[in-house]
């Protein structure tokens, strides 16, 4: 059995805009250790493309800080997978194209060795959550109030009770909540967990 | 000047009331108790929006909550508080007073005042009205360890983007988070 872990940057508001985020030194050197402790990354499609090309290009052109080009390298070159059943191929490096439901496929991915599973995007993580895949959370609560946009956890199908496992501050102000999912899901059908 | 601070609940994913009002996620126990005093020991005014008014009138007067939490009834209920509404004709709450128009320059004149810290307690649409007016000097968030996903988030609609400066933060053993931030740019 293997951790499936949630990792994002929100506004204190609960919002996802990534346009006001402070993405400093500090926050990609924290996103960069995560990566260490990671044996797939695991997207939905709207994530990954948001991630391909951008991060294939930071690599390539090697103009950004120490911290950026060595949070890009292990990105790129981390085994991915991406769930989508419209995407036609999948070319970032290292990418699988899922087209099978991603539930039961993450749920087999979890019975297997390995290091962690790790997930970033809002509607797979949100669908994962809601079947109680989810086993880690760190939230990146960013010191700004936006009071619109996209909600980060919208339409979650239940409520997720969650134990703190400890907190970072960063120089930024962006405090890291770092939480354990407090019960499994039973499932209804079987009865079992 | 004396601080106006704002001091609300809030689940991790920024909500302030779950569905149809649900507050059931408030994770209190003796620990925040004992913080609540000592946070109303710095304060001597309370303001409230109409709808925590109401709450937290017919709460605090309760004999359940008199026999059961003594010192904090005692405070809330004799601390002075206003309550800010146009709805509403009277304040009826113990050493309450209703205020219904000049709220920008009621606040300016009772900063200058002498005097302890000033609490908006819960009120979030009062919470949103004054922070669009630049009134709060410190923002207190309990962050509960919880996800919604359904519900109000606290700054609902704010009409401007409201970034902050860390102040410091208070892990407590019932896993909640409180953050104090004071505001920085407002635009």
């Amino acid at each position: 059995m293997r951790k499936l872990v949630l990792a994002m940057n929100v506004t204190l508001d609960g919002f996802a805009d990534h346009t006001v985020m402070i993405a400093d030194e500090e926050l990609l050197e924290f996103f960069s250790s995560l990566l260490d402790d990671t044996g797939i990354e695991l997207f939905g499609r709207v994530t990954y493309q948001l991630m391909d090309p951008y991060w294939p290009d930071v690599s390539r052109q090697r103009t950004d800080s120490k911290s950026t080009l060595d949070f890009a390298d292990k990105f790129n070159s981390i085994p991915k997978i991406v769930f989508s059943s419209t995407l036609e191929k999948a070319e970032w490096n290292n990418t699988t194209l899922v087209r099978e439901n991603a539930l039961e496929h993450v749920a087999r991915l979890k019975e297997m060795r390995g290091k962690n599973l790790f997930i970033g995007g809002i509607k797979l993580a949100g669908s994962l959550m809601g079947h109680g895949l989810v086993d880690e959370y760190w939230l990146l609560v960013h010191p700004v109030v936006v009071g619109k946009g996209r909600r980060l956890f919208e339409g979650l199908s239940r409520k997720v009770n969650l134990k703190l496992i400890e907190t970072k501050a960063l120089k930024s102000g962006v405090v890291a909540f770092h939480y354990r999912a407090q019960s499994k899901v039973v499932d209804s059908e079987s009865g079992k967990r | 000047m004396r601080k106006l601070y704002l001091f609300d609940f809030i689940t991790l994913d920024g909500l302030f009331d779950g569905p149809n009002g649900d507050l059931s996620w408030h994770n209190v126990d003796d620990e925040f108790h004992d913080f609540a005093i000592d946070q109303l020991n710095e304060t001597d005014m309370i303001l409230f929006g109409r709808r925590t008014y109401e709450m937290m009138a017919a709460y605090w007067t309760s004999e359940t909550a008199i026999k059961n939490d003594p010192i904090v009834a005692g405070m809330m209920n004799n601390l002075p508080k206003l309550v800010f509404s146009r709805t509403i004709t009277k304040a009826e709450w113990n050493n309450s007073q209703l205020i219904k128009e000049n709220v920008a320059e009621e606040i300016s004149s009772l900063k200058a005042e002498p005097g302890k810290d000033i609490a908006i307690l819960g009120s979030s649409h009062l919470a949103v009205s004054f922070t669009e007016q630049n009134l709060i000097d410190e923002f207190r968030i309990m962050v509960n360890p919880v996800i919604l996903g359904r519900g109000a988030p606290l700054f609902e609609s704010l009409s401007r983007r409201l970034r902050l400066r860390l102040l410091r933060t208070r892990t407590f053993k019932s896993g909640n988070v409180l953050l104090w931030y004071e505001p920085s740019e407002l635009k």
